[in-house]
């Protein structure tokens, strides 16, 4: 008569016995009312060694205080939960090995007053899944952070380079300067020379004032020259970015550029607006201009001209240099800004003074531009933006 | 009779060193400050120049062009460039194709350049 009941009992206690995941039934003692088979083979016990005992013989040590705070809490606000969200749990197996453990609780009231049900999976094989994957992400995160690391390391040795680069250019040009210089060291040295000659051997104390006030003047000359050639030479990368202005750059690289050729060789047309100022370091830009006129005076047959002018359009600012040169070659003029393109011979220079210059003026947001003016003879034009229009970054390129 | 010693060069403190230097000497000296007021005195005929003194970076007419026509109308006279301009190549080219006495660069010793002009006169008086 029984036998529906009996089969879906029988069906019942195969589905709970052999349940893929562990069964508990607990009273509120916390002692084990039922168990099914997983679970005690999940925690190693004999299954009829479970029945009737406390809970708590499943539980590790460091989880047995708090378990028991939560049935105090559990009891006064029963309702189903998975145990332990978010928290690591852990069961304790007969041999005393522990394992991560998930757990679902459901209160149930029975004739008998409340129990607890509970489903417990052994979460061992996920915990060391997400572990290994938790170790992966930090070993991609790490390596991540390393190649950044080395991406910044490479670009600063490259901004380091830059600069060693333009420092070696301006000592390369001061040998241009230097037979000019030579001049104006080499005057007031003489001068100083025969002034002490005759000062040695001079008994007349007005005379020998007279010598004294000449070797002052010369050695005031002679400082003065140092302290331009110095001043060209220093290595200008440390500055800051400030506002600089073509008018005082332009005066600076005349100076320099007229070092280095007779007066009458070449004729200077300057045409200098007052023009906003933009941001770049003042020594870079001054470097700029005096490789440019030096190679303007280069490119000009004798008695030449070069004219400078500067211009404001709009958000920029330019300074050009034109000469009435030979001009630059058509096929060529692309490839003059490139490292190592020169045209002088192997002897007069490796061809690093526009790629320099183009690096210079490109760092500090501005650009250059060569062209072949109508009048024959070459053409550059730097342009910089206005300080304080727009965005004046500092390309990091 | 006394040797006459033409000094050309653009800077007046120049000339006057070079003065200073040549002052215990017999040498009598004409300066000029650049190269028309030079061909103005070698041109004039109230002393003959013994001996020019030429610098080479100067204002105008220059050292080297300088040289070049005092080479042509007065070939008899030596030359003596004295320069601060401390180019090798310079003074090869000078010493080859100008045929240039001396070469002196700035600064020079008293002694030097005395003995220098008193070659240049020994030299001139051989082949006058």
């Amino acid at each position: 008569m029984n036998n529906s009941s009996e089969t879906a009992t029988d069906i019942y206690k195969l589905a709970l016995q052999s349940a893929p995941s562990g069964f508990l039934v607990v009273d509120v003692g916390g002692t084990i009312q039922y168990a099914n088979q997983t679970l005690a083979d999940m925690f190693g016990h004999a299954l009829e060694d479970l029945l009737g005992e406390s809970i708590e013989i499943l539980l590790p040590d460091p989880f047995v205080a708090s378990h028991r705070e939560h049935v105090r809490n559990y009891a006064k606000n029963p309702a189903p939960r998975a145990m332990g969200s978010g928290r690591d749990l852990e069961g304790i197996s007969k041999d005393r090995r522990r394992f991560p453990v998930e757990v679902g609780l459901r209160p149930v009231h029975t004739e008998n007053g409340p129990v607890v049900v509970a489903t417990i999976i052994d979460i061992s094989k996920r915990k060391a899944m997400e572990d290994r994957l938790r170790q992966h992400e930090e070993e991609l995160e790490r390596l991540v952070a390393e190649r950044t690391q080395e991406l910044e390391r490479a670009q600063q040795d490259k901004e380091r380079m830059l600069d060693q680069l333009i420092q070696a250019e301006k000592m390369a040009t001061i040998g241009t300067l230097v037979s000019g210089i030579g001049h104006e060291i080499n005057n007031p040295l003489y001068v100083l020379q025969a002034t002490a000659e005759a000062l040695c051997a001079e008994s007349d104390l007005n005379q020998c004032h007279a010598f004294g006030g000449s070797i002052l003047r010369q050695t005031a000359r002679i400082a003065e020259t140092v302290k331009n050639l110095s001043r060209y030479a220093q290595p200008g990368s440390k500055q800051e970015l400030e506002c600089v202005n073509f008018d005082d750059v332009i005066a600076d690289a005349l100076d320099l550029a007229r070092q280095s050729v007779r007066d009458d060789q070449v004729e200077f047309l300057v045409n200098i607006e007052p023009t906003p100022g933009f941001l770049a370091r003042f020594e870079e830009i001054v470097q700029v201009a005096f490789n440019l006129l030096r190679n303007a005076i280069q490119a000009i047959p004798d008695k030449g001209r070069i004219y400078i002018s500067s211009a404001r359009q709009g958000d920029w600012v330019s300074l050009q240099i034109r000469d009435n040169g030979k001009g630059i070659p058509e096929e060529i003029l692309s490839r003059i800004f490139d490292p190592f393109f020169t045209t002088k011979g192997p002897d007069e220079g490796e061809g690093l003074g526009l790629y320099i210059v183009h690096q210079i003026v490109t760092r500090c947001g501005g650009s250059i531009d060569a062209e072949n003016a109508d009048s024959g003879g070459a053409r550059f034009e730097i342009r910089f933006p206005v300080a304080g229009q727009g965005s004046n970054q500092e390309e990091s390129s | 009779m006394k040797n006459h010693v033409l000094i050309l060069d653009d800077e007046a403190e120049v000339r006057d060193a070079i003065q200073l230097q040549l002052r215990d000497t017999r040498y009598e000296i004409l300066l000029a400050e650049n190269f028309e007021q030079a061909m103005t005195l070698l041109q004039g005929n109230a002393v003959t120049i013994d001996v020019i003194i030429c610098d080479v970076r100067m204002p105008g007419v220059d050292g080297v062009e300088a040289v070049a026509a005092f080479q042509r109308e007065y070939p008899t006279t030596p030359v003596i460039v004295l320069t601060g301009f401390p180019d090798v190549d310079l003074a090869v080219d000078f010493m080859k194709q100008q045929d240039v006495k001396d070469y002196l660069t700035k600064p020079v010793e008293k002694e030097k350049l005395i003995a220098a002009v008193d070659k240049a006169v020994q030299e001139r008086k051989v082949f006058a």
